[in-house]
């Protein structure tokens, strides 16, 4: 039973790597949300999603990479990587601003509880997963082929693949980037201030209203430039390929403790690397169970996460 | 006298039946210390809370250097020059002190998303600019040795007055202190009255909520007395602490008088 996870040690350590790191960066548009507004934002699996079409729409059709067979000469690969990562997480940015805008900010407004913010959520997420299922016919939609997915080198049966190895340097920079933002930066010292006390910060000069919507722009820009690694990887997607993996996001959120942008980094790793072990030991169909059982027993058994603050103390 | 910095023109305000503020006029001139004073539910909170934007008034209105703060959003009221304390500590707790004076600071800067996703030149110098003022404010206060210290792991004395230190980054005009030394010792009540004269010398204006008359008349300039939403004195602290009517609005009206 534990033949292929100690066969394979290396190489599923490594695609769970890179898994956890597209785990680290949607689970921060969660966690950030979670932050100033002690609320759980599903419409961000659909801003993931909207994302993964970007990327696909900006390669195929503005930039022409119709036919995957062929190698793309490096200049037009460098700027189709480039491109598609800017503008998916410019997409999925904006389309975090407008949930914000048209979901919650009047409800915030008039001072309605947070169960209905929470419908409202589940509500936005459904419009937009139907309205690209309309578009798209309910059928997958195939990226053809950005990058060769050659073998850069190989150590102790773990094979660096070149997305692979993209995924990984790319999504820990931007972790990084965003991790010194938060700490060291105007804007990211009011995300904090508004999270550690609303009340005070106004009073400090903080404009509420503007820093919702920029920890919904950043965390929306996070989750596209997951979509981007995501569809480079996985070639394709689907109207609904937010569901599942917005989930296990969500989950690897409440691993690190939710509101926590560390807590993401250690829950996302640890999620997918548990995933993809569980897959080897157990066999793929137990992938999603896993999943759900460890959110369970996180809820059950420590509900703050590692390093987070308890969910059932949160304001109501 | 002194220019006019505040002023509150016939204010009143009223939650559903109950009248909180009733017909107040008061002006708070440049360069003093006014403490308004009055029984438990007089309205004094409720004054800072209107100067503040959290309440708007019924009737009536609050003047900023004779411009009118209504509808003025709370944040724009703070960028104006007008800085509070509260009488219960809401610090920023998991950040550091000298972060929270930091985030005071904030208010004046003006760069935005992008120069501070990428550490443009002038994010970094108002950084750094910010810092080193959060600093001076802290070492004015008396409590630099304590900036790396988290908010929520320092003593109380020290957080009280680091909300202080944290309303004087705003660089406001005007800083407003409700009951900055309740649950000080005499000691710290001593302490607590050279600091808030050392910020008035340095050419803040300070309004004071505060139930410690010992405390009052050894630093206000001048004394205004509310009682169940009224006032009913304005002077200097000597005058006001032989009032009649105020000697009656704490004690009572005595027996025999009635």
């Amino acid at each position: 039973m534990f033949d292929t996870l100690i066969d394979q040690f290396w190489s599923l350590t490594l695609s769970g790597i890179a898994l956890g790191f597209i785990y680290v960066l949607v689970s921060l548009g969660y966690t950030m949300v979670y932050g100033v507004l002690r609320m759980i934002n599903f419409a961000n699996s659909e801003i993931f999603m909207f994302g993964t079409f970007a990327t696909i729409i900006i390669s195929r059709d503005f930039l022409g990479n119709v036919d995957g067979s062929k190698t793309l000469p490096l200049p037009k690969l460098l700027l189709t990587i480039s491109l598609c990562l800017i503008g998916s997480m410019i997409v999925s940015g904006l389309v975090a601003v407008f949930v914000e805008l048209v979901a919650y900010r009047r409800l915030r407004a008039r001072g309605t509880n947070k169960l209905a913010t929470l419908i409202s959520a589940i509500g936005i997420s459904i419009v937009l997963s139907e309205f690209m299922r309309m578009i798209t016919h309910s059928r997958p939609t195939l990226n053809p082929r950005i990058l060769e997915k050659k073998s850069l080198f190989e150590i102790a049966g773990a094979n660096f693949r070149i997305d692979t190895v993209l995924t990984i340097v790319f999504a820990a920079v931007l972790f990084f980037v965003l991790d010194r933002f938060v700490k060291f930066s105007r804007l990211g010292r009011a995300i904090r201030a508004v999270s550690m006390n609303e009340d005070a910060s106004k009073l400090m000069g903080i404009d509420l209203n503007r820093v919702i919507s920029a920890t919904f722009l950043i965390g929306g820009m996070m989750s596209g430039a997951a979509a981007f690694f995501y569809t480079l990887t996985y070639e394709n997607t689907k109207f609904n390929v937010g569901f599942t993996l917005g989930l296990a996001a969500f989950t690897a959120a409440v691993i690190g403790g939710i509101g926590n942008i560390r807590g993401a980094f250690f829950g996302g790793l640890s999620l997918g690397l548990v995933e993809v072990y569980a897959s080897a030991v157990l066999g793929t169909q137990w992938k999603s169970v896993t999943v759900f059982v460890i959110l369970v027993l996180v809820l059950v058994v420590k509900p703050s996460g590692i390093f987070g603050e308890a969910v059932q103390q949160t304001r109501a | 006298m002194s220019k006019v910095l505040l002023e509150l023109k016939d204010l009143t305000i009223k939650f559903g039946g109950v009248t909180a503020l009733n017909g107040v006029n008061l002006k708070i001139h440049e360069g003093e210390i006014l403490a308004l004073i009055g029984p438990n539910g007089a309205g004094k909170t409720t004054v800072f809370n209107v100067v503040t934007g959290v309440y708007q008034p019924t009737s009536g209105e609050v003047l900023l250097h004779g411009k009118s703060l209504k509808g003025v959003k709370r944040f724009n009221i703070t960028k104006m020059g007008i800085a509070r304390t509260f009488q219960n500590i809401r610090l920023f707790g998991d950040m550091t002190a000298l972060e929270n004076v930091i985030t005071g600071t904030d208010v004046h800067k003006k760069s935005g998303l992008l120069g501070g996703l990428f550490g443009l030149p002038r994010a970094r110098r108002e950084e750094q600019a910010g810092r080193d003022k959060a600093h001076q404010i802290l070492e004015f206060i008396g409590i630099d040795e304590y900036s790396d210290r988290l908010a929520r792991n320092l003593p109380y004395g020290v957080q009280r007055r680091l909300e202080i230190a944290r309303a004087l980054g705003t660089e406001p005009k005007l800083i407003m202190l409700d009951e900055p030394a309740a649950g000080f010792n005499p000691a710290e009540k001593v302490e607590l009255a050279k600091t808030i004269k050392k910020i008035r010398d340095a050419g803040y204006t300070v309004l004071l909520i505060e139930h410690d008359m010992s405390l009052i008349m050894g630093i206000s300039d001048r004394v205004a007395v509310l009682d169940f939403g009224q006032k009913i004195a304005d002077d200097l602290p000597t005058v006001v602490q032989n009032d009649q009517r105020v000697i009656e609005a704490y004690l009572g009206v005595p027996s025999d008088a009635s």
